[in-house]
């Protein structure tokens, strides 16, 4: 059948190979060059006659489908989502912080509030376990999170939280977990800390001249590296335990040498095994001048991830194996090991991939009580205040944000990225309100980096990869 | 006489079908229910548990309190999990020591002959429908041979995993169909069953290890059920699900479901699903599935309020199905889009009169066979 609709694929070139994405079933495939040039001629209805074409169709590739309407369908099931299964609650036990993070975004670089004295009352805070508990009696388990500011500055009410949520929560299993600067996570705190399920995020940025390039201390501004580190090192000593339950994150400034940051890692292996090392990029979200990566930068880091590919496909056999490096290609893994798969072809009313549901999954609280969808969104856009513990959620406005792709919804119908994006509203936040301008410049990365991810799995998979390598070079 | 009151401990959603139970409600003169606060039902209404309505007993945590108005504690299964040792033990001593019967409808294998003594010392009354001391009236034999065939109409009630109110469906088809004045005889799903008034799933099925004398001595289980209480109808439900849903919940692989469908043939079978947005052709795979593996041609389906958690599915992979409870009004909107894609009757069995509606449906296909002459 004729038809003028162009199917729902993305044609790509790499190397001498021709590929197309075929968004409904989530698979690539290869191609010969006049199958490419009849899929990429402005002419939809010429496809029709070749032979490879009309193949692929009766295999149900090529469709035409895509969504007719942008419509998330947990929209329909806020209420229940929100009212039987929160996962988790994160306490603001505190807006003040030791710290004075260039990039940070309490820091007056961004859209959103700054350092000051407000501190989590005891009775907030336990409405707010109150109020998780009796949210979530289909979660199998739940997690209460601590942030700040920096929240160590205010243990003795994360030891109080922790201690009414174990009497409160019994039956259930409840986990915690807290996101420090480390440098009050001194000997006497850990003590106090031990015993809790507690999972400890650290920020550390590197090695010293990289760490204490962004991170300093409010009192004196001095860097902050050495006390960090010695009191990350003596507390693993005192308490090794406590190191299953310790992760790090690292903020990685793209103006500074990738090369410091990979030689770091390298050469504090005791220091870093056993726990997690999750590395992420200053972030350009809400952000009033945008931080860009330098050259020498881009250069090393990508040559790390080459060198990292060399040694998965066994053509070296020493690479920078890091968790950092590692979790660069966790999309690229993810879409190897699920291959195989067939799924559903996209609905009707159907919405891109990117946002969960506000709140459900990382519900913050701030000092004053307000619920925001995570900590990761600007505590001072109207947008993004989605209830308060005493008035509960505004599901409306809840509703707005999860469908976020009604922004852009004819774009969002023929995007190739449809299922692969990862677009919420806090990228498409401009401060004030949800906008389609600041969500389009969002969608040219999604699809930058999607069609990287494509032409780096045919690359994998022109080199000879198979699924085994991925395991052997993970493990 | 008298009626007893009644405190369930820890009260959750697997209790639910049970205290929605027209008979159970009028065994006892006053319910109490209590549960563990992290579950996130205290002080609220029982019918919170399931999302139907409204059920009219607060759910409470002062097991202590309401122990001084109650004859008997039940000490409940649940679908959440529970320390036996923090979270049980000492409410059952508690109950003992204040001199009230106990029922245990939760296993405690290791503790039931102390607690079993404790009772006795005390002079309180111990029962326990997970334990020996509830008598099976058959006994099974490696020396039968071959299968006979039923000659009262077996309704089969199979659900794609386990939470999808299956159980309740045993109980208000039964009622349904006894108060239409017949005589129904049900297999249920859960091990203690009894407690309700009918069979559990056969122990057996879990102690024999060759597969064809668990068949067999399925099919004798039910000629004995048949001759022994001469029922107008036999209730089969099936525990849990009949087919893998990933490689860790793998359902028995649907084995039993199977091995219970060779034993005997169904005339009539419901079918419970998760809620879903189904399509035509999703319907379609699964009564084909069910029709070439099972054998079984499903007459009504059940849309259980209840969806898979996706996100918990997907990001922490559990050992078992996760789920989200859906609000009735929700539910009906649904249910109705669910009836535009399939030509099997659809219904919920939260939805007021709906289990009727499937009783009078199986009513009717079994009296079209009645039409033609049987001998």
């Amino acid at each position: 059948m004729l038809t003028e609709i162009k199917p729902l694929i993305h044609t790509f070139k790499n190397m001498s190979q021709f590929y197309f994405f075929d968004v409904n079933k989530n698979k690539i495939i290869n191609i010969d060059e006049e199958t490419y040039r009849a899929l990429n001629d402005p002419d939809p209805t010429l496809i029709e006659g070749i032979p490879v074409i009309r193949k692929l169709q009766s295999q149900g590739y090529l469709s035409v489908n895509r969504a007719q309407e942008i419509k998330h369908a947990n929209g329909e099931i806020l209420e229940e989502l929100l009212g039987y299964n929160l996962k988790k609650i994160i306490l603001q036990v505190t807006q003040n912080c030791n710290f004075r993070c260039n990039y940070c975004v309490y820091s007056g670089s961004y859209v959103n509030r700054v350092h000051n004295n407000k501190r989590m009352d005891f009775a907030v805070a336990r409405k707010g376990i109150d109020f998780l508990i009796a949210h979530s009696k289909d979660a199998q388990e739940i997690d209460i999170g601590f942030y700040g500011g920096e929240p160590l500055l205010e243990i003795d009410l994360i030891i109080q939280c922790m201690d009414y949520a174990i009497q409160v929560a019994e039956g259930k299993n409840v986990s915690f977990s807290l996101t420090t600067n480390g440098s009050l996570l001194n000997e006497t705190n850990a003590k106090k800390l031990l015993g809790y399920n507690l999972r400890i995020t650290v920020s550390l940025d590197g090695p010293q001249e990289v760490h204490d390039k962004n991170r300093t201390f409010a009192s004196n501004g001095c860097g902050t590296f050495n006390t960090v580190y010695n009191n990350i090192k003596r507390i693993v000593q005192k308490y090794p335990s406590i190191k299953q339950n310790l992760s790090f994150s690292m903020v990685i400034d793209p103006t500074a040498q990738f090369s410091c940051l990979d030689e770091f890692i390298g050469s504090e292996e005791e220091f870093f095994n056993e726990s997690s090392v999750i590395g992420s990029f200053i972030s350009n979200a809400y952000r009033n001048e945008e931080v860009r990566f330098s050259e020498n930068f881009i250069g090393e880091w990508e040559y790390s991830r080459f060198k990292y590919l060399l040694f998965v496909l066994g053509k070296v056999s020493k690479a920078n194996n890091s968790q950092l490096i590692r979790s660069s290609y966790r999309e690229h893994f993810d879409y190897v090991s699920k291959s195989h798969r067939n799924i559903a072809p996209i609905a009707k009313a159907d919405h891109h991939s990117g946002p969960c549901v506000p709140g459900q999954i990382r519900l913050f609280m701030s000092t004053d009580a307000f619920f925001y969808p995570c900590e990761r969104v600007s505590e001072t856009s109207d947008i993004m205040r989605i209830g308060s513990i005493e008035e509960g959620f505004y599901f409306d406005k809840i509703e707005e944000l999860l469908n976020v792709g009604k922004l852009t919804e004819d774009n969002c119908k023929d995007c190739f990225a449809f299922r692969n994006c990862k677009i919420c509203a806090s990228l498409s936040d401009d401060g004030t309100k949800l906008s389609r301008e600041t969500k389009l410049k969002a969608c040219q990365d999604v699809r930058y980096n999607l069609e990287e991810v494509l032409k780096d799995v045919v690359t994998l998979k022109e080199c000879g990869l198979k699924k085994e390598m991925i395991q052997k070079a993970m493990s | 006489m008298k009626k007893e009151n009644v405190l369930i401990y820890p009260y959750d959603s697997q209790f639910t079908p049970m205290l929605r139970d027209k008979g159970f409600r009028e065994r006892y003169d006053q319910v109490f229910i209590s549960s563990l606060p992290g579950w996130g039902l205290c002080g609220k209404d029982a019918s919170y548990t399931d999302g139907g309505d409204l059920i009219g007993i607060t759910v409470s945590q002062e097991f202590e309190q309401m122990l001084g108005e109650v004859d008997t504690v039940i000490f409940a299964e649940t679908d959440n999990s529970y320390s036996f040792k923090n979270n049980i033990l000492p409410k059952v001593t508690a109950a003992i020591e204040a001199g009230k019967n106990v029922i245990f409808l939760m296993k405690i294998t290791e503790q039931f002959h102390t607690i079993r003594e404790q009772c006795i010392h005390k002079g309180v009354q111990f029962t326990s429908y997970r334990e020996s001391n509830i008598e099976e009236a058959y006994q099974p034999a490696v020396s039968v041979q071959e299968i006979e065939d039923c000659r009262t109409p077996i309704l089969a009630l199979i659900g794609l995993a386990e939470y999808t109110n299956k159980f309740k469906l045993e109980l208000e088809l039964k009622a349904a169909f006894e108060d239409m004045g017949y005589r129904v005889s049900v297999v249920g799903s859960r091990p203690y069953c009894e407690f309700m008034g009918f069979h559990s799933f056969p122990t057996f099925m879990n102690e024999l290890t060759n597969e064809s004398d668990k068949i067999l001595n399925y099919n004798k289980y039910i000629m004995h059920i048949e001759a022994t209480e001469e029922p107008d109808l036999i209730i089969i439900a099936v525990p849990g699900g009949f087919m893998r849903y990933n490689n860790k919940i793998t359902n028995d692989f649907g084995i039993t479901a199977y091995e219970i469908f060779q034993a005997v043939v169904p005339d009539t079978a419901v079918l419970s699903l998760f809620h879903e947005r189904y399509t035509s052709e999703y319907i379609e795979g699964i009564l084909n599935s069910i029709k070439y593996k099972l054998g079984l041609d499903i007459d009504a389906i059940n849309i259980a309020n209840r969806q898979i958690d996706w996100i918990e599915m997907v990001s922490s992979q559990p050992g078992q199905v996760s789920t989200l409870t859906l609000n009735l009004d929700f539910m009906r909107k649904s249910t109705a889009e669910c009836r535009l894609v399939t030509s099997i009757p659809v219904f919920n069995t939260m939805e007021k009169g709906d289990n009727e509606k499937i009783a009078n449906l199986i009513i009717d296909k079994l009296s079209e066979a009645e039409l033609a002459l049987n001998f």
